[in-house]
């Protein structure tokens, strides 16, 4: 097969503007900005997003119970995620634990839901810019594209494990798009024995698929020289935050509990605090120019757009993941973490890994994971006990549940009063953590690419492979999209008034 | 791809492997394993999995007869769950690839808001809205779609009733109340005014903006949070949060129908992908109609009873005011229905309907009109936040419609 199309050609602009509205193959709306000097080279970028819905308010006066319903809806893509942290701020507000049963059943919910999501990221989004080439045209780069370079097989066998992953958590959660299971103290429902031997069929294919998958990303990106280069450049894609996650049993990768740990440049930990103590560590900044927020370490403190060991910008996602743990509890993911590690350690990174497209990476590692754990789970002899709800709890108090959702660290903190309604209550949500980074990251690569007034749509489109890296979301929607996936960018001058259209078709 | 046959091969060999080393009882798993689509056809709650069979779905359908029609697919305030349901189609996706050209889909391409613009009135076949309106680049991209289209269907619960956006409704002062709280008031925003002195005023998201580098802007939010239909004339109707596969197969048939068979559309108004009865037919538990006399959470009941009503279970499940054709997930799922499917036709207040539905449970007979008025409260005042409870999707469709400040507006 042909190689994918990395570079093409410039075309020279006669402004100092270059709006792309709407930004593509992302959760949400957003937009992104980008000035050019007299020289023609990058003052600087934007990335904005011009939604806020105030969940944080209009969830006030609302069933404690109802919250894992209504804060699902934060999120089509990723509501699993929002459901379980949901549920355990719920806990909280009861003051209670989930019975371990149900624990279990939650755990290989989430771990199936993390499966569903990684699949949908690496082959919609990320597959698309690799195995087509970022200024591949707009017709060829997408699933379609994809599908017919790498053949029909793969794409068949994609959509059915992702299905499968689908169906473990419909079969949990009754729906796997809003699911309905989780309550204070536990789950609705059992599983039967019935239930366990499919779930577990399911997840040894997820395992396999997962392995499959990391050949795929082995072959076509670390594969490529050029690609390596790219990614590898400190000049682009690359960031010296702070990172934060979950910490298991001795620090290992965890998605679902424990306390929450970040990581300073070097790799060294900075902090390990209980998710009840999240207020004194995290704080979020706004700007009058986004409506999302952007969160950042309190003690160290907010200094805009800029990353590094004075500023409190922090990211999450798995690459951040990847940064805070030590090691992987399951043997596959374990040996591809250690791979991962050795390989940035041959480009002499000592300390965290800074580079952004290393997030695709990343993901993959954690895809075999969530599956391989899926199956722990599955297998476990107690997955069908029936003891799945708390007797004799009581709500009244404060609650905080963190959990690691697919694309970063999601804080649920709720207080509801003796009748259990909710009197108060903050988000902190998976992207935005990285919204400072993903502003800091689309400002550099502009900067990187973009010089003497000379653009492309393969350059554009580079620009946004910055801020796709940190959002696996969308991929479920792009990863079975018929047609086309073109991008428009509309040069205007400072007035606004449209001077050019560029496009990828 | 050499990668993809060696891989093949490598779990061809581990299957064979497996099944002669667990050659006792191997049968069962790996038929559970090789045909994923054939099990989802068994007994259980087939209807709402990702790789559900859309009846009268025809593979390969190829360019219908007359060509491909033009087909917009777009999110307003939404949460993206919708257009994972179409996507959850798999590779009945497809489908509609053979039947359309899609002109837009923002959640996967470009929105294209200008070659939008550039169409000819009605040069769109079918455009699907999904999502709430609550700002005003919303409402100007479904005016922008009713132009340019012939079918317009409103998709899902926030299009078609508000959904959860529309709780927002329950803030008495609206955008600025909420947007106060949101960068405000959370423990998070609090202190990051607090620790750097800052004024809210000078943090504040704002619909224009002057940067150093130039002028950045954001849509203006609405206040009240609005149904498609009430700001656009709409043709179908398909409910949900999300829709499930089998009302999506039912929009999707009459679609196939109509682009290759020339077959009629329904009639304008139609709520697509229902079964015009009430959830509680469509549910597996029985009814005992049983009194009320105490309200439980469905964590309160150790071991729900999965065969009798959770109404009969003192749970207060939402289906005797909900319509069918969802399949009853929830109900399946030992959870109350909370009604993402709307009232049945023709009642018009969901919350109400079912309020009044659940009171007449209550164990106040005929002979006792002379109950005071504090014991009536006693007893109703088990059930908690009954506008949020009972309203939960449907807030813009209802006559309440919004909270207001005393004087608002």
């Amino acid at each position: 097969m042909t190689g994918p199309v990395i570079w093409d050609e410039k075309k020279k602009v006669d402004t100092n503007r270059i709006t792309i509205d709407p930004i593509t193959r992302l959760e949400g709306h957003g937009k992104i900005e980008i000035f050019l000097d007299d020289k023609g080279d990058v003052q600087n970028a934007y990335y904005q997003t011009p939604e806020v819905r105030g969940f944080e308010r209009f969830c006030i006066g609302r069933k404690v119970t109802e919250m894992n319903q209504i804060t699902a809806r934060l999120c089509g893509v990723c509501p699993g995620a929002h459901h379980l942290a949901s549920a355990k701020a719920t806990d909280g507000c009861y003051n209670t634990k989930p019975t371990e049963s149900a624990f279990r059943i939650r755990d290989l919910f989430y771990n199936a839901h993390f499966v569903h999501s990684h699949i949908a990221h690496f082959y919609a989004l990320a597959s698309a810019d690799f195995v087509m080439g970022p200024a591949a045209p707009a017709a060829e780069r997408n699933v379609l594209g994809v599908v017919g370079k790498v053949g029909l097989e793969l794409g068949g066998a994609v959509l059915r494990t992702r299905s499968k992953a689908q169906r473990i958590q419909a079969m949990i959660g009754g729906k796997a798009t809003h699911p309905v299971m989780a309550v204070p103290g536990g789950v609705s429902i059992a599983l039967n024995k019935e239930d366990q031997r499919e779930i577990l069929s399911y997840a040894e294919d997820m395992v396999d698929f997962a392995k499959t998958t990391m050949e795929v990303f082995k072959s076509i990106v670390l594969g490529n020289k050029e690609y390596v280069d790219i990614i590898a450049n400190p000049d682009l894609y690359y960031q010296e935050s702070y990172y934060m996650g979950l910490a298991g049993k001795d620090n290992a990768l965890e998605f679902h509990d424990g306390p929450v740990r970040v990581v300073d440049q070097n790799r060294k930990e900075k902090y390990k605090f209980d998710p009840y103590d999240y207020l004194d560590y995290v704080a979020e900044a706004s700007e009058p120019w986004s409506y999302q927020k952007f969160p950042y370490l309190r003690k160290v403190g907010y200094k805009g757009m800029q990353s590094g060991p004075d500023s409190g910008l922090y990211r999450a996602a798995p690459l951040a993941r990847l940064n805070v743990c030590e090691s992987i509890s399951t043997p596959v993911a374990q040996k591809e973490f250690e791979e991962y590690r050795e390989f940035f350690k041959g480009l002499g990174v000592e300390g965290s890994v800074h580079f952004t497209l290393a997030t695709h990476w990343a993901r993959i590692i954690e895809m075999i994971h969530a599956a391989e754990r899926a199956v722990e789970n599955a297998s476990d002899k107690d997955l069908t006990n029936s003891d799945i709800k708390q007797p004799d709890i009581s709500p009244g108090g404060r609650g905080v549940g963190i959990i690691e959702a697919p694309r970063g660290i999601l804080f649920h903190d709720y207080t509801c009063d003796d009748n259990g309604l909710v009197t108060a209550c903050n988000l902190v949500v998976g992207t935005t953590n990285n919204n400072g980074p993903i502003n800091v990251d689309v400002a550099q690569v502009a900067k990187g690419l973009i010089h003497n007034f000379e653009v492309s749509p393969g350059l554009l489109n580079m620009v946004e492979m910055a801020f796709r890296a940190y959002d696996p979301c969308n991929s479920c929607a792009t990863h079975s999209l018929p047609g086309q996936m073109p991008l428009t960018a509309n040069i205007r001058s400072i007035d606004g008034e449209l001077l050019e259209t560029i496009s990828r078709e | 791809m050499s990668w993809f046959s060696d891989w093949k091969e490598k779990r061809a060999k581990k299957k064979a492997e497996k099944a002669a080393t667990a050659a006792a009882a191997p049968a069962k798993k790996e038929a559970a394993a090789s045909s994923a689509p054939a099990a989802a056809k068994g007994a259980k709650a087939p209807e709402f999995i990702a790789d559900s069979p859309i009846d009268g779905y025809v593979p390969g359908l190829g360019a219908p007869p007359g060509g491909k029609i033009n087909i917009a697919i777009y999110w307003a305030a939404a949460c993206g769950g919708c257009d994972v349901s179409l996507l959850d189609t798999d590779e009945k996706v497809l489908n509609i690839g053979d039947m359309s050209n899609i002109l837009m889909w923002p959640i996967a391409t470009d929105g294209k808001e200008k070659d939008i613009e550039a169409l000819e009135d009605g040069e769109i076949t079918v455009a699907m809205i999904n999502g709430a309106i609550r700002n005003s680049e919303n409402e100007h991209m479904a005016r922008l779609l009713r132009k340019k289209s012939q079918i317009l269907v409103s998709y899902g619960a926030c299009a078609c009733l508000g959904g959860t956006p529309a709780l927002a409704n329950l803030v008495p002062g609206g955008v600025n109340e909420i947007k106060d709280y949101v960068y405000g008031v959370t423990p998070t925003s609090a202190n990051f005014i607090a620790d750097g002195g800052r004024k809210l005023e000078d943090v504040m998201p704002r619909p224009e903006y002057n940067a150093p580098e130039g002028t950045l802007t954001l849509p203006v939010l609405y206040d009240t949070v609005k149904t498609v239909d009430q700001v656009v004339d709409v043709d179908y109707y398909i409910p949900g949060c999300p829709p499930t596969q089998k009302s999506i197969a039912a929009l999707l048939d009459a679609l196939v129908g109509f682009v290759y068979r020339g077959e009629a559309l329904p009639p304008k108004g139609t709520t697509v992908g229902v079964i015009p009865k009430s959830l509680c037919e469509e549910c597996h538990r029985h009814k005992e109609n049983r009194r009320i006399t105490e309200v439980f959470e469905p964590h309160e009941v150790l071991n729900i009873d999965h065969d009798l009503c959770l109404l009969d279970q003192g749970i207060l499940c939402l289906g005797a005011g909900t319509i069918a054709g969802c399949g009853a997930p929830c109900t399946k799922a030992d959870q109350p229905c909370r009604g993402c499917y709307g009232p049945p036709k023709p009642v018009s207040e969901q919350g109400s309907s079912i309020f009044t539905a659940i009171a007449s449970l209550f164990p106040i007979e005929a002979n006792d009109a002379k109950m005071n008025e504090d014991d009536m409260d006693d007893i109703m005042s088990v059930i908690k936040d009954p506008l949020g409870y009972f309203y939960a999707f449907s807030m813009s469709k209802s006559l309440i419609k919004r909270a207001v400040n005393e004087g608002g507006q």
